[in-house]
């Protein structure tokens, strides 16, 4: 069985704000569950399977779902950090395709900033004890940058990578935010900005850093017979992959992720080739994360990512495989710290035609959404995902 | 069974906690497939036998990556060291100058009070420990 063509994504919403003083967490998860729903055309009656994860408020499937009047008869709380949402797309395929549901609402929320939660404190439930691998890493901590900056120095050494090539990345999420009234970050910079700024872990800069922000985004999945019958484009799912990589034991490559398994996974369900994606939305955490997975999912041979994304290459009009062109997470959103709802959702954009008209991809008619979540640089979770205009 | 020195220690590694009291890195040695593992584990993550044993290291290890971690006060150098023995593990670098440190060099184990109650592994540049 295949998910392929079994299922269309028919509403996307991302919430505008950025730092959401005066609204709750349960009232984001409304927002943008409503705002993708308007999106598609379709009411709250109609949706019947609901995928969450960490950032929902509560015990996950019991609380959205009463607090909004859902009638839901299939549900799916997978995590995998900020990949997480990518996979729902996936799974809320299979459910359709197995008829477990036919309208599923897939949404995330945060709000770290308005809360001034602090990121470790946010994170301070994975210190547990009962977790085996705490105890002989918890003590030392590593931040999340930290395990993102050994990935970083690991690439430079192994491969000649250097800190003006991992800025293009932020160049061009820059060149991108410049277009986007929601972007926190919209100036754009320079390589030179980038790695004058300062150091937060060598070799990673301010600058190779995403925002962090709060909002959220929801997606809304159909059956292929409620998909036709809205006024929306069709976006069909084509393919999906998934796979998680830790430290093995302690014999791992830091420079192989997650992402070759759900890369490879979710290309040859779709049955297409690199060369035939026209958009792709790459989780953008920190600039390393860009070019390993760019590298991973087969864009550019393993260790060519530094050449691949200098000179404005990532550049929507510019180069030969724009990414993020809403700003990503680099630039315009990371929200709740859990990037891949956006990542899913400028996707959409771009096959809609409904990007801005600055960094709109003429003909895109397949795209790439592929998310990483827990630490590159430690373990983490990825879910790669390939969207196709019909 | 060993004591359980912290919350942090468990049946599974206390042995582990406990040779860290004394200066010691343990790790875990596989009698079926003669695999070395880290962080020490009741199975083999190779083989998934339970036929493994706690196995003491020389402490000498190389880098195989790092990071200064410059927004923390003091300055962390967080790294991964692979042991003579094999595995690669999570650890830092102490007793240097960060910006003398780098991938490649070869680092012999010490060990360092934690917050959980028993010391933990950590590494020097061999030059500088002799400087």
């Amino acid at each position: 069985m295949t998910i392929r063509d079994k299922a269309y994504i028919v509403g996307a919403f991302e919430h505008p704000t950025r730092k959401a003083d005066g609204i709750s967490l349960a009232q984001l998860h409304a927002e943008v569950a409503l705002g993708a729903m308007a999106d598609a055309g379709i009411t709250a009656d109609m949706i019947d399977g609901y995928f969450y994860s960490g950032d929902a408020p509560g015990f996950g499937a019991f609380t959205i779902p009463e607090y909004l009047g859902l009638n839901i008869r299939h549900l799916d709380g997978t995590d995998i950090g900020g990949s997480s949402y990518i996979a729902h797309v996936s799974h809320a395929a299979q459910a359709i395709a197995a008829g477990k549901c036919s309208v599923a609402l897939i949404a995330m929320a945060g709000r770290p900033r308005a809360a001034k939660v602090p990121i470790e404190v946010d994170l301070a439930f994975l210190n547990n004890p009962n977790i085996p691998e705490v105890p002989s890493e918890f003590p030392y901590d590593l931040l999340p940058v930290s395990g993102y900056a050994m990935v970083a120095a690991r690439h430079m050494h192994e491969h000649g990578t250097t800190s003006e090539q991992l800025a293009w990345i932020k160049v061009a999420a820059s060149h991108h935010a410049q277009h986007n009234p929601h972007a926190m970050l919209r100036q754009v910079v320079t390589v030179e900005d980038v790695v004058n700024s300062p150091m937060v872990a060598d070799p990673l800069h301010r600058l190779d850093c995403c925002v962090v922000s709060d909002g959220g985004g929801a997606v809304i999945v159909a059956a292929p017979e409620i998909a036709r019958n809205l006024k929306r484009p069709l976006v069909a799912v084509r393919g999906g992959g998934e796979s998680v990589k830790g430290l093995n034991g302690g014999r791992f490559d830091i420079l192989t992720s997650a992402g070759v398994a759900s890369g490879n996974a979710a290309f040859e369900e779709a049955g297409v080739a690199r060369s035939d994606i026209k958009y792709a939305s790459i989780y953008d955490s920190f600039t390393i994360t860009v070019l390993m997975h760019l590298e991973d999912l087969g864009f550019c041979e393993k260790g060519r990512g530094g050449a691949f994304v200098s000179d404005g290459n990532l550049i929507s009009g510019v180069g030969r495989l724009p990414i993020n062109t809403d700003g990503g997470g680099l630039c315009n959103n990371h929200p709740a710290n859990r990037g891949g709802i956006t990542k899913i959702i400028e996707a959409v954009r771009q096959l809609r035609g409904e990007a801005h008209p600055a960094v709109q991809v003429p003909g895109c008619d397949l795209a790439l959404a592929h998310g990483t979540g827990g630490s590159l640089g430690v373990r983490h979770g990825s879910a790669t995902l390939i969207l196709e205009r019909q | 069974m060993s004591e359980l020195v912290s919350p942090f220690s468990n049946p599974e590694n206390a042995e582990w906690a406990v040779a860290a009291t004394r200066g010691e890195l343990l790790i875990k040695h596989c009698r079926s497939c003669g695999e070395n593992h880290y962080y020490p584990r009741a199975f083999c993550p190779f083989c998934q036998s339970a036929d493994t044993e706690f196995l003491a290291t020389s402490g000498e290890g190389e880098i195989y990556s790092f990071a200064i971690t410059r927004v923390l006060n003091p300055v962390i150098v967080h790294a991964y060291v692979t042991l003579q023995e094999g595995p690669t593990i999570m650890t830092k670098i102490v007793g240097v100058d960060p910006d003398r440190i780098a991938i490649g060099q070869q680092v012999r184990l010490g060990f360092e009070p934690s917050k959980m109650g028993f010391p933990m592994p950590v590494f020097t540049p061999v030059e500088t420990a002799q400087a």
